[in-house]
């Protein structure tokens, strides 16, 4: 705390929108003989250039240390503040915003009380603005390198995108060949090309580039390091080597699995799933050899049987549905819990599918069974319309040729240790990713790891794409040019009072805390939420600015104590 | 002047209900006098230590007021903060001291109504505490 340096409190009118409901003259007295500020000032706008640089020579030439400014929300104009600040030589962590517009000027519709308000919050910034420590911005050298883990679209797209800004990239892929899914897929509803082709065309510009660097059969063993300055061992074929990079990009997309639990019937030659369909669709033989002929096939998909409709299997069922009609002449069927039809072309390609004649059934809440007999299969499937009105529930008797079930979307087989080696959390769903507001879908809870793809969520190629630039423009944000500003010493421990009981490391949502003799964290890593802070039983961490001993300063003006 | 004793801390999240906040008295609603917000980077910083402080000096109620579940910047912030109210209601009890004087929510930053809410429900809870006692 230091009582000795000198505080400006700065009232800003806001036109007179503040000045109108509050009494600023008052307000500049009741300061003035609390005492402890040096330099009182009234300006009409400060949020205009003028005043601004009137109030930064004011500053210099008074040689203020410490600014309040009461004003408008911080929300709006801090930033700014923080820039005049720094013009004037004063470290911007000396600001403290007291908001007597929306919070006070606004709320109360008296002058008095709306007066007494903003006194008592600019007291307690008063208090907070002594109580304030400095620390700097400091810039530590970043590799201009990534680590793009997964061979997929999304791995081969966020790498051209990476190379086209001038980065260099290593690509490691744990199968022998470059591509993913995507080359298993017949058609894709979102793109024109053939998906096999699209991706090839990727593939072989991957290839072509100078700077990146490819690795097949080549897997992450073990990742230390923050941001800028990973150090990522990998093992190709035995052979374990280091890496320095500056970021990490993870594209390992994601897994299928066939819940039999769910359908009670096993697959087989009439029983598949919708990859196996694509799979089957993909090769024109396979798929003329089964459909072609003068029997149509009757073709029955399920959908939502397994959970909520997915959006891919929604477009995965109409995509095939009219194909196979279009192409074979199927007879086709869509049994679906709902129809969700909100994504890229769903609606369109729903229309279409009735036009053409697919018959869709909404079976809501009275699932599909299925009977066997041989090799024959025949699936009982209601509809929510056809029994409307009716009692019972009308059921429909379909014979399958062919039988395609929806099957569930789940995360690698080694995503979890992936995970563990990235030291990185899981989304609600056990993907990657979490629905955050706040957050940027492709940053991951570590700073400089970043998420791409269907490893964070099922997705369509052309999403897939949109996170690939949108990962590479983060990344080259986070490394150009060749630094990245951390907070220097913001993050403090008394390592006498730690007893290593690790609770901050398990706390900490961003994995920034390691130890030796002591909890450290690191500074490119940590964020400053202060939550270690509030955790360790010890109280042995604060993080600057926002310690203990600053917040109960804060309450004690409040509570006038 | 108010007395400290029937002042209501309200630790403000910088991302959300701070924001929720300003946006009370951008719609011009109408809150308690007696209130006084904390702006913290994230609830997960207001320890149990500040919240019991808050009482020992005199506070007759604190509301900490967080983003929703799943959406804290920090991403777990918010439901360390929760853990700890509860855990602190707990205590309260137990030095005597209702549990409603401690209260936390979750909020968005376009959640100036549920501000203005959240701010008088404590207001006239704290109200009838007062007036049972005498
Ligand atoms: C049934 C079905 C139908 C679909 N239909 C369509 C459609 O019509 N249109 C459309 O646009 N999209 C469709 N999709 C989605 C499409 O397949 C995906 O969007 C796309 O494949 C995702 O690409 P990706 O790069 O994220 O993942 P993937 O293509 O799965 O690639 C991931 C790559 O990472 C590698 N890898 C995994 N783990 C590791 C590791 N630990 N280390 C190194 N490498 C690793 C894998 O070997 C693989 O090469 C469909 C998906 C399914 C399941
Ligand atoms: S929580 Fe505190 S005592 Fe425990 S390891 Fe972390 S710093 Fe040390
Ligand atoms: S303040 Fe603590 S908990 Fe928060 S990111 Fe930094 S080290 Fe982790």
């Amino acid at each position: 705390m230091s009582e000795s340096a000198k505080i400006g409190v700065f009232f800003c009118n806001c036109g007179k929108t503040i000045s109108e409901r509050i009494d600023i003259k008052k307000l500049k007295e009741e300061v003035q003989s609390a005492g402890g500020v040096q330099c009182i000032e009234e300006f009409e706008s400060l949020c205009r250039k003028p005043e601004q640089e009137k109030l930064s020579s004011l500053m210099k030439k008074e040689g203020v240390e410490r600014v309040v400014i009461a004003g408008c929300s911080p929300k709006l104009y801090e930033e700014l503040f923080a820039r005049t600040l720094k013009e004037a030589g004063i470290n911007p962590e000396f600001l403290v915003i007291s908001n007597i517009r929306e919070q006070c000027s606004w709320v109360f519709p008296e002058k008095d009380t709306a007066t007494r308000k903003a006194l008592e919050d600019i007291r307690q910034k008063v208090s907070r603005a002594k109580s304030l420590e400095a620390f700097d911005e400091v810039d530590v050298p970043a590799e201009q390198k990534v680590l793009a883990i997964g061979g997929g679209i999304a791995g081969l797209e966020t790498a051209l995108e990476l190379s086209k800004l001038g980065f260099k990239v290593t690509l490691i892929e744990k199968s022998s060949a470059l591509g993913g899914r995507t080359l298993k897929l017949n058609k894709s509803y979102v793109i024109e090309e053939n998906p096999k082709d699209y991706v090839q065309a990727k593939v072989d510009l991957v290839n072509k580039d100078d700077n990146i660097e490819i690795l097949t059969e080549t897997e992450l063993v073990k990742l230390n390091g923050s941001p800028g300055n990973f150090t990522a061992k990998i093992k190709q074929s035995g052979e374990k080597k280091d890496l320095n990079v500056g970021a990490i990009v993870v594209a390992t997309g994601l897994s299928t699995r066939f819940p039999r639990e769910s359908y009670g019937i096993d697959l087989s030659e009439k029983v598949v799933t919708q990859l196996q369909l694509e799979e089957i669709l993909a090769s024109p033989e396979k798929s003329d050899a089964r459909f072609k002929g003068d029997n149509k096939a009757h073709v029955l998909f399920v959908t939502g049987m397994i959970g909520e409709d997915s959006k891919l299997s929604t477009a995965s069922a109409l995509k095939n549905a009219l194909l196979l009609k279009g192409k074979y002449d199927c007879l086709t069927y869509v049994a679906c819990q709902e129809m969700k039809v909100a994504g890229d072309r769903l609606e369109e390609m729903y229309r279409k599918a009735r036009e053409e004649g697919v018959i869709f059934f909404k079976y809501n809440g009275n699932p599909p069974s299925f009977v066997t007999n041989g090799s024959e299969i025949k699936a009982v499937v209601s509809d929510y319309f056809l029994s409307a009105g009716e009692k019972g529930i009308p059921q429909v008797k379909i014979p399958c040729d062919l039988l395609v079930l929806e099957e569930n979307l789940v995360p690698t087989e080694d995503f979890a240790a992936l995970r563990g080696t990235l030291d990185i959390k899981l989304g609600p769903r056990g993907f990657f990713q979490q629905d955050n507001v706040h957050q940027v879908p492709v940053k991951s809870n570590k700073s400089g790891i970043f998420l791409v793809g269907s490893c964070r969520q099922p997705m369509d190629i052309v999403e897939v794409l949109a996170d690939a630039g949108s990962a590479a423009t983060q990344i080259v944000s986070l490394l150009s040019p060749g630094k990245i500003k951390v907070n220097d010493n913001r993050w403090t421990i008394e390592k006498g009072k730690c007893t290593l009981c690790l609770t901050c490391v398990r706390f900490c949502p961003h994995g920034a805390i390691g130890w030796t003799r002591a909890a450290e964290a690191s500074e490119g890593l940590c964020q400053a939420c202060g939550v270690c802070a509030s955790e360790c039983p010890a109280i042995a961490i604060q993080v600057k600015n926002y310690t203990n001993d600053q917040i109960l300063t804060e309450l004690e003006e409040i509570l006038n104590k | 002047m108010e007395k400290a004793s029937s002042k209501i801390v309200v630790f403000c999240c910088y991302q959300s209900a701070y924001e929720a906040a300003d946006m009370a008295g951008t719609m011009g609603l109408s809150l308690p006098d007696n209130l006084n917000v904390v702006r913290v980077p994230c609830t997960g910083k207001v320890d149990t230590i500040h919240i019991l402080r808050a009482f020992e000096l005199g506070a007759e109620g604190v509301i900490v007021l967080a983003c929703h579940d799943e959406n804290c910047k920090f991403l777990t912030g918010n439901i360390r903060a929760r853990k700890r109210v509860e855990y602190l209601k707990g205590i309260l009890e137990e030095i005597g001291l209702e549990k409603e004087r401690l209260e936390i929510y979750n909020l968005a930053p376009n959640m100036g109504h549920r501000f203005a809410e959240v701010a008088s429900s404590m207001a006239e809870n704290l109200k009838k505490l007062r007036s049972a006692e005498v």
